[in-house]
């Protein structure tokens, strides 16, 4: 198989982290610390409606009454939130109007890491080849975002948040905050109160997005928070298929990012959020990378909605993430399917919610989780279903492989269930990398590390079938790269 | 040794909220709002409705374990610890207390512990239990509590290489009711089962946690806990399998499997794995769900109505549980306590 | 030509093999029969490098190239096919993903090129027909869920798809009924060629009806104790090991 070839290639090839390195550009800065004047001036950078203002000061003032969350299997040190910066951005004039105002280091960043920009560039490709519309947010801001006229022809809006705000304020308005209130945990909070940009999607009733969504962050910036918020919004009977990646360069200091996702499906509507993740994980000793503190959220809103979250972590240093599906709507659908992988001394603690408040609402959990070196890997999950949650239905399989004598794997579920018309299953194993298995691969003339490569894929194809073809290659090759030396 | 976390039911501040993560399902602030009152004279008479021949009896009157070792040593290896609390109404009475078994190197011992009482009582017994090497130990544990009872049962069990400990918990639950099992495992050998199943009904609240540390290599140990709930009852399982770094060869095997018999009846469950070791096989299931509708329909064509099949079925549910007792004598017993339990099961 | 000189191996520190020398020429077939526990599953192990098993002694050259202080995988490029008795299942991924990685992995390390898609895709037809293996078992993950019979053919797609230089095949008549080890052994015969020496490890005579040894050695107590001609077989499956017990001890 050309994939397994090509992770083989890649894993003899590199070495370190890919995407440690650093962009040197114009920056500007807010001063460093976080007070009400610091969310103010977030707010007034970016022209925003006076209501966002008064959401993001309400928040804030709620974030200052709050703990930051203890219960998670990581441990770290702290942040220090007056010592970060809570806006970044690349200087420039107003918004770029086509690639050639951005600034040429930034393009060069993305050509680094090997994300299309430019529209003709990916048209002139391969006839037949999958189109992606990207949004690139560099630090705080968004600095581009590809085939928005071809998207706006058939109904479908995809910008920045910042956009969103000024063009589309009622859309915003109506739905941000609505999935993710501003009270729902304490990350959550401050990114309500400090945001500075995201990606935002709204697909009209009964429209398909006629091509894949995607947006890539990049933290480059030193001391630097990154707080996106994203809304995706797909509307009765709409379909969209959206994309996440992210890299950051390769610092000895923690780095926080605390972002928010929302999606709201409606009636019909189906929203399929991939994310492969590869946020600079700290060196082998812990030094450095950074801190994932993320809230995504799903509200399937409407009867017959389906919601489906794929996720593939290799990054950070210390990942706190549970995307969820709120399955409001009778006959929605909600699916998780998640590969966490962790080396080093990375600790990961990530799973998901499912909570069944409609009739006939069925859910679906895959977790893969991988650990080796000295990284602890924790998978929490919560299923529950309502009293009316008549005919609830879900499926958990959550598979833990150990590598080496040194790491941890937990597997932490929360079953609450309230009613007698549900079916919940979970199933979960864990298991160390078999050596017979090792050595049948090596006998068959594979390399350990060939064989590690090909074991391990094997172990997590359930969920890379569930990634867009493209992404699924990405996230092969990530997934033994993040597992080099990880046996022997 | 095991150490339990401190908890004193005369100390309000000694209690656990739904914060601590422990305790989450199972909120003993709001369970016992006021501290019960101490050294209550009470003198009702209590019969128990168990039998055991052929059992050595040691009854613990309100918490009080005076002279279980000397009943333990005149026992032969099978003992009847006959846990008997008594309330009163008005203010809530509280009986507390602890005490520690040994069973020494090889040696073996059986033991059928029952909780019974009679009006409303604040309950909070300790037992910690010492094993030999390659000893064998039995504990087949009956909780049927008055539904206006709190009862915290909490036990420790340190075991050495080699021990066989079969340990089976039924319960019909309590107001509120937390039976908490702690073992350190020493593996080598050492083989553990730790079952449970419950049947509640009404408003009643049973909270079976179970801690399991394998400490050291080898070591095995296996859960299979089934359950019942109706009414407005509330049953949560918190079970955990922790594999220290080293603890090479441990195979441990967990699995919950529960009914729902209507609408507005609660199921918590929270079955962990905290693993730090490689070389281990290590897997939990949890099932929740309603009556299988074609084993009703199959007990109906087959001539029964739906109340019997409905009693058949649940009694059944539970009873795989039941039939792994290694002991004919308090097999008789549990099967004698499970039938009566089931028998509120036949209307739903 | 296979050349094993005085070999000693040793298990988590148990001596299993102790002092075993066999000679098998190219084009040769060998086959070696035993007792339960004599060593001779272990010896397909120790050529092959199994971790744990420790050669404490002797010497193991393939055409004159040492065998042991290669690793696994490079034994295998090397030529050295090993049949296990019993095939491990590898979950998730699918038979022909496997067979074609392990292909181009032997490939690469013999600096030859790797072999394209659609050739690859036509000798599997071709070899999985011969073998009455359906197409649509091979794109499911390896051996799992497979019948030990179908096991054992994939084993034997396995070795007809490396093209190794020498086969070892241990017990692969366990688990097969009478239709499947004809399959499987009209497969391994039409590997025999003047350049491809065989190693049939097995406990019955049956196996020998249909893979005809042109040597057949005794190996009991972790040595050979006896070596003869085709009809050595047939004398130990009508007298039983007993009288070579002895000799060992």
């Amino acid at each position: 198989m050309a994939a397994v070839k090509e992770t083989i290639d890649t894993v003899a090839k590199l070495e370190t982290y890919e995407h440690g390195f650093v962009t040197d550009i114009e920056m500007e800065f807010a001063p460093k610390g976080l007070n009400a004047d610091i969310v103010r001036f977030i707010s007034a950078k970016k022209n925003e409606p006076a209501w966002m203002l008064e959401m993001r000061l309400a928040a804030f003032e709620r974030w200052l009454t709050m703990e930051e969350p203890d219960w998670a299997k990581v441990n770290y040190t702290r942040v220090n939130y007056q010592d970060l910066y809570y806006y970044a951005a690349p200087r420039k004039k107003a918004g770029p109007k086509s690639l050639d105002e951005i600034d040429p280091e930034i393009l060069k960043t993305y050509e680094k890491l090997g994300i299309p920009l430019k529209e003709q560039m990916v048209l002139a490709g391969v006839e037949g080849a999958p189109k992606y519309a990207v949004d690139a947010v560099f630090d705080s801001v968004s600095v581009i975002t590809t085939f928005k006229d071809e998207l706006k022809k058939s109904g479908v809006i995809f910008c920045s948040i910042s956009e969103a705000l000024r063009e589309h304020p009622d859309l915003v308005r109506q739905y941000l905050g609505s999935v993710v209130p501003v009270s729902d945990n304490y990350f959550a909070a401050l990114n309500a109160a400090v945001f500075s940009d995201g990606s935002f999607v709204y697909v009209p009733p009964g429209v398909r997005c006629p091509m894949e969504l995607s947006t890539y962050f990049r933290i480059n910036a030193e001391n630097t928070g990154q707080f996106e918020r994203t809304l995706i919004i797909a509307d009765k009977g709409a379909y969209v298929s959206y994309l996440e990646g992210c890299t950051a360069p390769q610092r000895d200091e923690n780095q926080l990012h605390a972002a928010v996702v929302e999606l709201v499906a409606l009636e019909d509507a189906n929203i399929k959020y991939s994310t492969v993740q590869n946020w600079y994980p700290g060196d082998a000793e812990g030094k450095g990378g950074i801190y994932n503190f993320v809230t995504k959220r799903a509200d399937c809103r409407g009867a017959r909605s389906k919601v489906s979250w794929t996720q593939v972590e290799t990054g950070s240093a210390v990942t706190w993430k549970y995307p969820s599906c709120i399955l409001r709507g009778d006959d929605s659908v909600g699916e998780f399917y998640s590969i966490a992988v962790t080396n080093g001394a990375q600790q990961a603690d990530t799973g998901t919610k499912m909570i069944h408040l409609g009739k006939n609402t069925r859910s679906r959990i895959i977790s893969k989780g991988v650990s080796a070196g000295r990284s602890s890997n924790t998978y929490r999950g919560l299923v529950s279903a309502h009293a009316k949650a008549t005919g609830a239905r879900n499926f958990t399989q959550c598979d833990s492989l150990l590598i080496g004598k040194t790491c941890a794997a937990h597997t932490v579920p929360y079953v609450e269930a309230d009613t007698a018309k549900a079916q919940f299953e979970h199933e979960a194993t864990t298991t160390r990398l078999s050596e017979d298995q090792l050595f049948y691969a090596m006998q068959r003339g594979l390399s350990q590390e060939e064989a590690v490569a090909l074991l391990v894929n094997g172990f997590v194809r359930d969920v890379l079938q569930e990634l867009p073809m493209e992404f699924a290659v990405e996230a092969q090759k990530l997934v033994a790269i993040s597992l080099e030396g990880s046996v022997g | 040794m095991t150490q339990l976390m401190p908890l004193d039911l005369f100390d309000q501040s000694s209690y656990p909220n739904r914060r601590v993560e422990e305790w989450k399902y199972s909120d003993l602030s709001r369970a016992l709002r006021e501290i019960p009152q101490k050294d209550k004279v009470i003198n009702v008479d209590l019969v128990s409705r168990f039998a055991a021949q052929g059992f050595a009896v040691f009854t613990v009157r309100n918490g009080n374990y005076d002279g279980l070792n000397e009943a333990l040593a005149a026992s032969n290896g099978r003992l009847w610890i006959r846990h008997l609390d008594e309330g009163v109404t008005g203010p809530v009475v509280g009986h507390q207390g602890r005490a520690v078994l040994q069973v020494a190197d090889d040696q073996s011992l059986t033991v059928f512990e029952t909780y019974e009482g009679q009006g409303a009582y604040a309950a909070h017994t300790e037992l910690g239990i010492s094993l030999g090497q390659n000893s064998g130990f039995i504990r087949i544990v009956v909780l049927d509590e008055p539904l206006n009872a709190l009862s915290i049962r909490r036990s420790t069990i340190d075991t050495k290489p080699g021990a066989k400990v079969h340990q089976a918990v039924f319960s019909a639950g309590a107001q509120f009711s937390r039976f908490e099992t702690h073992l350190n495992h020493a593996g080598h050998g050492a083989e553990v089962t730790l079952d449970g199943a419950y049947l509640l009904k009404g408003k009643a609240h049973f909270d079976l946690t179970t801690r399991v540390t394998h400490g050291e290599v080898d070591g095995v140990t296996s859960q299979t806990i089934r359950g019942l709930v109706k009414d407005q009852a509330t049953a949560v399982f918190q079970g955990r399998i922790l594999v220290e770094r080293g603890a090479d060869g441990t195979d441990a095997r967990m699995r919950h499997q529960a009914l729902i018999l209507n609408d507005g009846a609660h199921i918590r469950a929270k079955p962990e794995l905290e693993i730090y070791a490689d070389d281990v096989q290590c897997a939990h299931g949890n099932t929740i769900g309603a009556l299988d509708e074609e084993a009703m329909f199959f007990c109906q064509a087959r001539g029964m109505d739906e109340a019997t099949a409905r009693g058949l079925l649940t009694h059944a549910f539970v009873m795989p549980v039941a039939d792994a007792i290694p002991d004919e004598v308090l097999k008789a017993a549990v099967l004698d306590f499970l039938e009566h339990e089931a028998e509120d099961y036949h209307a739903v | 030509m296979l050349s094993i000189q005085n070999l000693t191996v040793a298990v988590d520190t148990k001596t299993i093999l102790n002092g075993l020398t066999l000679a098998v020429p190219n084009g040769e077939v060998h086959a070696i029969m035993g007792p339960n526990g004599a060593g001779k599953s272990t010896l397909g192990y120790a050529l092959a490098g199994r971790p744990n098993y420790s050669v404490t002694g002797g010497t193991a050259t393939f055409n004159g190239e040492d065998l042991l202080d290669k690793g696994v995988h490079e034994r295998a490029a090397a030529g050295l096919y090993l049949s296990f008795q019993y095939p491990l299942e590898i979950p998730g991924v699918p038979a022909l993903t496997f067979l074609r990685t392990a292909l181009n992995a032997q490939r690469k390390l013999r600096g030859e090129d790797e072999v394209s898609a659609p050739d690859f895709l036509r000798r599997v037809r071709e070899v999985a027909k011969s073998l009455k293996i359906d197409m649509d078992m091979l794109k499911r993950p390896l051996n799992v869920g497979f019948s030990g019979g179908e096991k054992k053919r994939m084993e034997v797609l396995q070795m007809a798809m490396l093209e190794p230089k020498f086969l070892i095949l241990d017990e692969t008549d366990s688990g097969l009924d009478i239709d499947a080890l004809k399959v499987v052994s009209d497969g391994v015969n039409a590997l025999r060629s003047s350049d491809r020496g065989m190693l049939v490890i097995t406990h019955y005579q049956r196996l020998l009806d249909h893979i005809k040894p042109d040597k057949v050695h005794v190996l009991v107590a972790g040595r050979i104790v006896k070596s003869g001609g085709p009809e050595l077989a047939l004398e130990l499956e009508a007298r039983g090991y007993d009288e070579y017990l002895g000799v060992a001890a």
